[in-house]
């Protein structure tokens, strides 16, 4: 090994996890490629992914897993059992995020999905995992007897090593039971991650934000200031949870669209730096609406702004006019809907947009 | 018809599991025991505040076929009624008040669980016990099937509590008077009870008087001697602790040595002055890992198991305190000891820009004294600000080794901001220094301290620019020829994230099964035509001055591509398969065009 790499190596095993691993490990990664050592080569794909997943926008993943599958395939009789469960963890996240890329059709999807489910069998692991991205997929893509069906069979098969952690399937049930609209199977379900008695990296920080979505969208406006006062602090240090902006945003446009500028102003680099799509809709639809509502509820046509360097209509002096943030946001989520409207065969992003802009408009509260 | 059944329990499978795998290890059970004993003489304390003669006393015990270790405490003791109650059902506890059901703040245990930790080293538990309220002294033997006995001893025994418990075969290495002294001093050196070890009828008191957390701090040197003793190290210096949140009381002494976030934590966590645990998540900020605690808590929550806390809301306001108590500490040195603050700053580099990137508020304070990576050495953060107005950075390591080298030549600043949190605290300088201005560097800023050709330059590399933009159009690189120094170097190659992302993702097309490999291909449409990487050749090198002057078309072709695989390979840039390609056949061709020459 060189001295270079590993000198790299020592760096990146004192850092923190973070995104600024990743790009360490991007670069390291290159020279292990280059010279050609394959547990490097294997574990710090994983570590990038693992990393991305955690702390990115997840595009790595995507970028990641194909070679990182082909260098396990391709040495099957070099890698360890550890490997193997890596590469399925790995399996595990792109499938968790692929939807997340308009980019990525769903012909492939499924069949990555199933050959997920073909190894898992192979290598003798649960379809508990199986079933439970079917039914993500299948909630995703508005199929409520499907994702039931999916979500029966998941109950059915055994926890092991592959499983979600107890804190991430107790947040997947709550996702569950919120999309069949069963509130107090809900509220059951995330009981012992509001206890504090479960939780991981990312539990209960998303749980929160799926609650206050419920709550926005039945306009319980008590609920989600609750919600908000308590848990965006979870959420706003790390840009992998740029998605879960979305109900902080959205209820601030329904109740006070100027507390909703500092998080506009404070994460509008992570969409804009972002390449994860569904993210960005989430981000720029929420945001296109806040805007909205500042531009009904105040007749000031500019304000005072410290946006990043790189907004496309960036203001040295930082004097924005509010029609050009609207404008902005407004292509932005049109036109990554209409990406993933094609993409899914169905209107999904536009009626998202459109049940985003109703639940500003029928609950605003100024 | 519907019945009713009730659960049945493996007593013995409960007890194995809550004594052997909820601890994290065997010698817990001295904790737990001494915890009993605390809390037994504090309830006695209780019910007679005059009473000040609280006692523990610990002393070994071999007999032909055994080794024993005893527990003796002179608190409340158990009637007979309490063994079956708190001893003999697993969950409960004597310390909860019969009325409420909640437990005394003074008490340190919880669960009624803690004596089956023994049975991790013993084979039963022998209690002896006399309550303050009974005449009669009873024998309680409980097995780890789950089964007990209890025998009453009569009268004449003294108030109190005994535990006796003979070591299994594979635990007799407890046995061991230095590993018990050890033992009883790490997990009880701060109980507000005397401690006492008997060996051979003589008494040794095991812990202090008073706890570190409890002495004056008035002199310095005492509290970092008193730290080194603790820790078994020396300390830079020592930052006093306080939470109103959790009751928390304690030190961090600055370690003296560089250490990683990622390090082993070696604390003393106390709770109500019983060792807890050495390390624990939350109670202190993820940034301050160049401090070691000792800290006793009298609010926090302890978990069953006792090897940390509950996170809710008082940790993490405890937390917040915490940080905010060594943050004071550092922004007090930063006016008072700058000497110590250097050097806590060269030793804690990584933890004090973490601190920094974090704490708004301390920019100003830490700034001038990190060190930083820049093509003209290692730079303060001081000379930084007061000897350029314009910083150019790069975004990774990678990235500065490629064009360091250029920036020097010119006499140009670089800071190298690859390194962790380095990127955020320069983006940050602007908002803090007026007058200030950062720029991370891209293609065009590395072109920009290039010289640019005269027109009659132009006209002599216009060829070698023209064969080289056709030999390179097919791997999405332009061709610019400039002046550069240093002259040794042939041609420069850049590029910028787009381009970078999709190089990526081509190799990764090409090397990857078709199966998945297909899943790249929407990101890789997207990237077509968008994204070009950069081959700056430099005019004043003589290899490229050779090349200006070649005529032959098809080596000069060869030339280019060799050049540009070079810099591929000096930059570390994987070969894709078509460059593979490339180089091969530009070789062959070299050496055919040299052999018909």
């Amino acid at each position: 090994m060189s001295s270079q790499l590993n000198q790299l190596l020592d760096l990146i095993s004192d850092i923190p996890d973070g995104s600024k691993k990743i790009t360490m490990l991007e670069e390291a990664i290159r020279l292990a490629d280059y010279e050609n050592i394959l547990p490097l080569q294997l574990d710090l794909r994983y570590e990038l992914i693992y990393n991305s997943v955690f702390y990115g926008d997840r595009l790595k993943i995507i970028t990641t897993f194909p070679r990182y599958l082909s260098l396990i395939d391709d040495n099957i009789d070099k890698v360890t059992e550890e490997d193997i469960l890596h590469q399925l963890w790995g399996f595990k996240y792109i499938l968790d995020h692929a939807v997340d890329f308009y980019q990525i059709s769903w012909s492939k999807i499924n069949s990555l999905t199933q050959e997920f489910k073909n190894r898992c069998i192979q290598y003798g692991y649960s379809l508990r995992y199986y079933y439970e991205i079917k039914t993500k997929h299948n909630m995703y893509l508005k199929k409520i007897d499907e994702a039931k069906d999916s979500f029966d069979r998941y109950w059915q098969c055994t926890k092991d090593e592959l499983s979600d952690c107890d804190a991430c399937e107790l947040d997947f049930h709550v996702q569950y039971y919120l999309f069949i609209n069963d509130y107090e199977l809900a509220m059951k379900a995330a009981k012992p991650i509001f206890q504090g008695e479960l939780k991981c990296k990312e539990v209960p920080h998303i749980t929160y934000p799926k609650f206050l979505l419920y709550y926005i969208s039945q306009g319980r406006l008590q609920e989600s200031k609750e919600i908000v006062d308590k848990s965006y602090k979870l959420i706003q240090n790390n840009e992998s949870f740029l998605e879960y902006l979305e109900g902080y945003i959205t209820y601030y446009a329904m109740t006070n669209p100027l507390m909703g500028i500092k998080i506009f102003t404070d994460h509008l680099k992570w969409a804009l730096d972002s390449r994860n799509e569904r993210h960005k809709l989430v981000f720029f639809t929420t945001s296109w609406q806040l805007w909205e509502s500042l531009a009904t509820l105040s007749r000031k046509k500019e304000y005072l702004l410290s946006l990043p360097e790189n907004t496309p209509f960036y203001s040295e002096k930082g004097k924005y006019k509010i029609g050009d943030i609207i404008s902005y946001c407004k292509k932005q989520a049109m036109l990554i809907a209409a990406n993933f409207d094609r993409r899914d065969g169905m209107g999904n992003a536009l009626d998202y947009i459109n049940s985003i802009k109703a639940n500003v408009t029928n609950n605003r509260r100024w | 018809m519907e019945k009713n059944y009730l659960f049945k329990v493996n007593l013995g499978g409960m007890i194995d599991i809550l004594s052997n795998h909820l601890y994290s290890n065997h010698h817990v059970f001295v904790r737990e025991v001494l915890q009993n004993c605390v809390d037994a003489i504090i309830a006695r304390k209780n019910i007679d505040s005059s009473w000040n003669e609280g006692k523990i006393s610990i002393s070994l015990i071999e007999d032909m076929d055994s080794k024993t270790i005893v527990f003796e405490d002179n608190g409340i003791g158990l009637t007979e009624e309490e063994i079956h109650k708190f001893i003999s059902i697993l969950g409960e506890s004597s310390k909860k008040d019969l009325i409420s059901g909640k437990i005394q703040e003074d008490f340190i245990g919880h669960f009624g669980i803690g004596l089956l930790s023994c049975f991790m080293v013993s084979q039963e538990i022998n209690l002896v016990t006399r309550s303050i309220n009974d005449t009669e002294s009873y024998h309680w033997i409980g097995k780890p099937d789950g089964t007990y006995t209890i025998k009453n001893l009569g009268s004449g025994l003294d108030y109190g509590t005994t535990v006796y418990l003979r070591f299994k075969e594979d635990c007799e290495n407890y046995y061991d008077i230095d590993r018990v002294f050890r033992l009883i001093k790490y997990y009880g050196s701060a109980l507000p009870i005397p401690i006492y070890l008997i060996n051979n009828g003589v008494e040794v008191r095991v812990n202090v008087e008073k706890p570190i957390w409890e002495v004056d701090n008035s002199d310095e040197n005492d509290i970092l001697a008193m730290g080194q003793e603790l820790f078994g190290e020396e300390f830079i210096d020592y930052i006093p602790l306080e939470s109103k949140a959790g009751l928390v009381k304690g030190y961090a002494f600055i370690l003296s040595h560089k250490v990683g976030p990622k390090a082993k934590k070696s604390h003393r966590i106390y709770l109500k002055n019983m060792l807890l645990t050495e390390e624990v998540d939350k109670l202190l900020p993820e940034w301050a890992f160049f401090v070691k605690c000792v800290i006793n808590s009298n609010g926090l929550r302890p978990t069953a198991s006792r090897d940390g806390f509950y996170e809710d809301e008082a940790l993490l306001e405890t937390q917040k305190e915490l940080g905010q108590c060594i943050v004071n500490y550092l922004s007090r040195i930063a006016t008072t000891d700058t000497k110590k603050l250097s050097k806590i700053v060269e030793i804690h580099d990584l933890a004090i820009k973490s601190l920094v990137v974090e704490n708004d508020g301390l920019y100003k304070t830490f700034f001038d004294y990190l060190l930083f990576q820049t093509s003209q050495g290692i730079k303060t953060g001081f000379e930084l600000r007061t000897q350029y107005y314009r910083l150019q950075y790069t975004d990774t390591v990678e990235k500065f080794k490629q064009i360091a080298p250029i920036f020097t030549a010119q006499n140009k600043l670089l800071i190298n901001g690859g390194y962790v949190y380095i990127t955020e605290i320069i983006e940050k300088l602007p908002d803090v220094y007026t007058g200030q201005w950062v720029e991370l560097v891209d293609n065009s800023d590395v072109m920009h301290i290039m010289g640019e050709l005269t027109y009659a330059e132009e006209e002599l590399s216009f060829k070698l620019i023209k064969v080289a933009n056709v030999v390179l159009n097919k791997f999405k690189c332009k061709a610019e020829i400039k002046h550069f120094k240093p002259i040794e170097l042939p041609v420069l190659y850049t590029i910028d994230n787009d381009a970078m992302l999709y190089r990526d993702l081509v190799e990764s097309r090409e090397k990857t099964k078709d199966a998945f490999g297909d899943i790249l291909d929407g990101f890789i449409n997207e990237f077509e035509g968008n994204s070009y990487a950069n081959l700056c050749f430099n005019y004043d090198n003589p290899v490229v001055q050779k090349l200006m002057k070649l005529t032959d078309e098809e080596a000069l072709k060869n030339y280019i591509t060799l050049l540009y695989v070079q810099s591929l390979l000096m930059g570390h840039y994987p070969l894709r398969n078509n460059e593979m390609q490339l180089l091969n056949d530009g070789i062959i061709s070299l050496v055919e065009w040299g052999i018909n020459k």
